[in-house]
């Protein structure tokens, strides 16, 4: 039995939308890091009025959850921290979409974006700036070690491409460029 | 927390993988927790369908985190 691809699963409908997303999160940290086990993707999407009423056909029931249109609405219109997930029930994997038309730091990245190959199409990755400020972010909430992992391994295998002055700006408007300090 | 650092043959293999290598890797990895798990399921109940253990093998991952 093929086993699922998470990648194929969610990001690529978005791609082929023509959406403006970022994959960030665990994978991506491992576009700048190593290979590692991971059960969900995060997404960083602008979603348009005509992309969010469309969110229900690109992860269609009965194969998707996909929360109501109400919901979708009220994240959308949330000015920081906007989530919900979207659920592929054949497989329990889940994504993470994070709506981010008011992140000036989304827009940043996105114009900074690195576009990978895969066999399935192009994917659409986050900077290692964005994924660094979000790891930081997640690690000062819940202080999970895994983020400390990632941190440390990207900045090992891929610390001279990374600004770390666009990491330090934007952590420090955040409060947050200590909690960096400590996990690097 | 303690993270020992990579071998320098790690750093150089990983540092030439290319995005779809390192996901390919990936999903071998998710690949195998599914399996492991798909046998779990199987011993705990070796009377169950394979559409009885995917489903729980489906919630199982959805309540999963990493």
């Amino acid at each position: 039995m093929p086993e699922p691809d998470l990648l194929e699963i969610f990001a690529r409908p978005l791609h082929e939308a023509g959406a403006r997303y970022l994959v960030a999160g665990s994978l991506g940290a491992m576009l700048y890091s190593e290979p590692r086990l991971t059960l969900d993707i995060d997404l960083a999407v602008v979603l348009p009025q005509e992309l969010l009423e469309r969110m229900s056909q690109l992860y269609p029931e009965p194969d998707f959850y996909c929360p109501p249109r109400s919901v979708l609405l009220a994240e959308n219109k949330r000015e920081c921290r906007a989530h919900f997930n979207v659920l592929h029930l054949p497989t329990g994997l889940k994504a993470d979409f994070y709506p981010a038309q008011a992140d000036a730091f989304f827009a940043w990245s996105w114009d900074h974006r690195r576009t990978a190959d895969h066999p399935a199409g192009p994917i659409i990755y986050a900077p290692p700036e964005y994924v660094l400020v979000w790891k930081t972010v997640y690690f000062a909430e819940g202080g999970s070690e895994k983020h400390v992992r990632d941190v440390r391994r990207m900045l090992e295998l891929s610390g001279d491409e990374i600004d770390l002055g666009v990491v330090e700006v934007e952590l420090m408007r955040r409060g947050l460029w200590e909690h960096f300090q400590r996990m690097r | 927390m303690d993270l020992e650092p990579l071998d320098p043959r790690q750093v150089e293999r990983f540092r030439a993988m290319t995005a779809a290598e390192k996901w390919d890797v990936a999903k071998g990895l998710l690949g195998t927790a599914r399996q492991t798990r798909r046998a779990a399921i199987s011993m705990r109940h070796p009377d169950w369908s394979r559409d009885q253990v995917e489903r729980e093998l489906a919630r199982e991952i959805a309540c999963a985190r990493t």
